[in-house]
């Protein structure tokens, strides 16, 4: 693939197509955006493969890549809505950012619903929280793996995942008893 | 996130829908990528990078031409080559072979000193 061999990169996306697409959905929460950032991230890596040195695992360094383009994305729609709202108090627009509900493909039926507000509540976790979050309970990676990725140490991983939790919790509790 | 007030007597505890909320995504699935992804991924890459080629270099028909163009021009030059040093190695070969005749019958000019001395 360093190499520019078309058949590797082929292969390359064949074999983690679905790994790039997970994070990005489970991040970005939207199907058609979702689908045209994971193919910028295989872009990237078509452009920057050269500058892999295999220090970290091919994974390792795709989930990388997947997490950091997920979160321009989400970075660039924040701004987006944030100035859509402005110009509609202003006056200067008639649309108003709505919430898109978002119902990940891979929840069980019995789940849509739950899932889906458990996924409104992660919109609002700090994005270290949210990456912790995605890789080890919608990837189902490891905290080492995870760890590796985020470039911290195993316990602040835990950490983050804990406080990760306790925010849901909060978020979730006063969507219920309205605090 | 709108809130949701739920009466207190109506037998539904949040807490415990919390916890079920937490764990909706126990058994969660990896999402697949839309069918036909990489077809799209390849025309966007090449729609990016025209210069840049991903598929075969044999399969593109002015790869295919060229090549064949260069192995046309190839061929006639050592055709060439070779026929123009026939030549030559005709000519070396006539050139011997009239000394050698010459030679042997005895042909070859005489000069003034050669006279001289039959005398």
């Amino acid at each position: 693939m360093q190499k520019g061999d078309s058949g590797a990169f082929r292969h390359l996306v064949d074999t983690w197509q679905h790994m790039v697409y997970n994070t990005v959905l489970s991040i970005v929460q939207d199907i058609q955006e979702a689908e045209d950032i994971a193919q910028e991230v295989f872009i990237q890596i078509f452009q920057s493969i050269g500058s892999f040195r295999g220090d970290a695992k091919l994974s390792t360094w795709i989930y990388r890549i997947a997490v950091s383009r997920s979160l321009d994305a989400v970075r660039k729609s924040k701004s987006k809505k944030m100035l859509a709202n402005l110009k509609s108090k202003f006056g200067l627009s008639d649309k108003e950012e709505s919430a898109i509900h978002f119902y990940h493909p891979g929840v069980q039926a019995e789940n849509k619903e739950r899932s889906e507000l458990l996924f409104r509540a992660m919109k609002k976790l700090p994005e270290n929280q949210r990456i912790a979050f995605v890789l080890i309970k919608l990837e189902g990676l490891g905290y080492a793996d995870t760890a590796e990725i985020m470039k911290l140490t195993i316990k602040s991983v835990e950490a983050l995942m804990h406080r990760a939790k306790e925010n849901l919790r909060k978020e979730l509790t006063s969507y219920y008893y309205g605090k | 996130m709108e809130n949701k007030i739920v009466p207190l007597n109506s037998g539904f505890s949040p807490d415990e829908e919390v916890d079920k909320i937490l764990n909706s995504v126990q058994d969660i699935q990896r999402a697949e990528v839309p069918a036909f992804f990489y077809t799209r991924l390849e025309a966007r890459m090449q729609k990016n990078f025209p210069g840049v080629s991903y598929g075969s270099l044999l399969t593109k028909p002015v790869f295919s031409i060229l090549m064949l163009c260069l192995l046309l021009v190839l061929n006639i030059t050592v055709m060439i080559r070779y026929i123009r040093s026939d030549e030559r190695q005709i000519v070396n070969n006539t050139s011997e072979g009239v000394q050698v005749v010459a030679q042997e019958f005895n042909l070859t000019v005489s000069s003034v000193y050669n006279e001289k001395t039959i005398k």
